[in-house]
């Protein structure tokens, strides 16, 4: 292998490594922190890496010369946090020398295919019982456990059906207002008593909890324009979900719901 | 002790919907009941609920740090779930009601408490992750200098 490949291949792994983590849910100075870590362990000379939530720049030297890479997020729904972990993992063993390039790129390509931690069975299901734990969490009674669940559960599976056919912000409208209305005729008739707190679990699995925690963590490491960009992301689908209700609040208010 | 229980079972749900490794599921409820008893007991002792989603988020983001440090996993394993039961969903829905009804004074007031609680938990996150970090990026500032 000649050097100038050592290079090629150093930028390519370290970018795919990088866009994977960026993907699964990993805040920006970690994935800089793991491009970096890779490049200096290859041995090159110095290694700059630019991540924002929708694109990865990287510039890395070596004595040979210097190649830049681009990549274009496009993001996909399912937020896995163990790949996270796992890439973390694998790129410390690396640094550590633990393990060969091509090991790591094997190691990545197999995590990049696994299946997710958990089935999709399982995390609909788990879905259902946030949303109903929330409703009693909310001092809801213990008959809302129920139509809290299925609300929930209704709520989280548009989202996952609809984001694949169009924005993000307008999945969560619609899932945020098909699970609110659901909340709103179970109350009607009678099978489940305290609207808002049904509503409220049928609301839980759409907030965008791992924008916000990201944004904040971006902001506090000055990584600014991801942090804002975040925290955007995080203020719109609140701003869907805040709409969906209303509407139905209208539907409610207006006889047809009474 | 029944909403206790719940919240544990909620965060645990939460966090297999984000795929958090195996290994951190018990801990990361543990974290979550944690933040609720928090803001329960700020609601009980009649504190302002501002007050209590600031120590909340306080105490998820100091414990998440400490725990990602023992297990070796990114904080934002713990964070995220545990994060969620201070989510101020109750004031932000009554806000909604009121706005839609045209009763705006009271929208408004609900509104500012909504804000105010999600401003608390971001400001709780911030102060205890800062703190832990900052050893971490002094080396990462250095480090980039010595580069060229």
């Amino acid at each position: 292998m000649n050097t100038h490949s050592h290079l090629l291949q150093t930028v390519k792994i370290s970018l795919k490594a990088g866009a994977l983590m960026l993907k699964n849910g990993a805040e920006t100075a970690r994935v800089e922190e793991t491009i970096e870590r890779i490049g200096l362990a290859s041995g090159m000379k110095s290694v700059y890496s630019f991540v924002t939530p929708t694109g990865i720049i990287v510039t890395i030297a070596s004595n040979e010369g210097q190649e830049t890479r681009i990549y274009r997020m496009n993001d996909g729904l399912t937020i896995d946090l163990t790949k996270v972990a796992k890439i973390n993992h694998l790129s410390r063993q690396y640094e550590r020398g633990q393990i060969s390039m091509r090991e790591m790129e094997e190691m990545l390509r197999n995590i990049e295919q696994a299946k997710p931690e958990y089935p999709a069975w399982l995390r609909q299901l788990s879905a259902a019982v946030s949303g109903g734990g929330f409703t009693i969490m909310f001092a809801g009674a213990w008959g809302d456990f129920l139509p809290g669940s299925l609300c929930a559960g209704l709520s989280n599976y548009l989202m996952e059906v609809l984001d694949r056919r169009m924005p993000r912000f307008l999945a969560v409208f619609f899932a945020a207002f098909a699970g609110t209305l659901l909340a709103a005729i179970l109350v009607r008739l009678g099978l489940g008593m305290n609207f808002y707190q049904i509503s409220l679990g049928a609301l839980i699995p759409l907030v965008p909890g791992l924008a916000i925690t990201n944004s904040v963590r971006d902001l506090m490491a000055n990584d600014l324009l991801s942090g804002v960009a975040r925290s955007a992301e995080a203020f719109l689908t609140a701003f869907a979900i805040a709409v969906a209700v209303a509407v139905v609040f209208v539907l409610r208010i207006g006889g047809l719901m009474q | 002790m029944i909403r206790l229980l719940m919240g544990f079972v909620a965060t645990v749900a939460f966090a297999i919907i984000y795929n958090v490794p195996k290994r951190a599921l018990l801990s990361a409820g543990l974290v979550g009941t944690g933040a609720l008893t928090i803001r329960l007991g700020a609601e009980y002792f009649e504190f302002s609920p501002v007050a209590g989603a600031f120590f909340g988020a306080l105490f998820v983001s100091a414990v998440s740090e400490v725990l990602a440090r023992a297990q070796k996993l990114p904080g934002t394993v713990y964070i995220v779930s545990g994060i969620l039961m201070l989510v101020p969903g109750m004031s932000s829905l009554h806000a909604m009601r009121a706005f839609v009804a045209g009763d705006y004074w009271q929208g408004i007031s609900y509104a500012t408490e909504t804000f105010l609680i999600a401003g608390a938990v971001a400001a709780g996150l911030v102060l205890a992750g800062a703190l832990v970090r900052m050893d971490r990026r002094k080396q990462r500032a250095v480090q980039s200098q010595a580069d060229d």
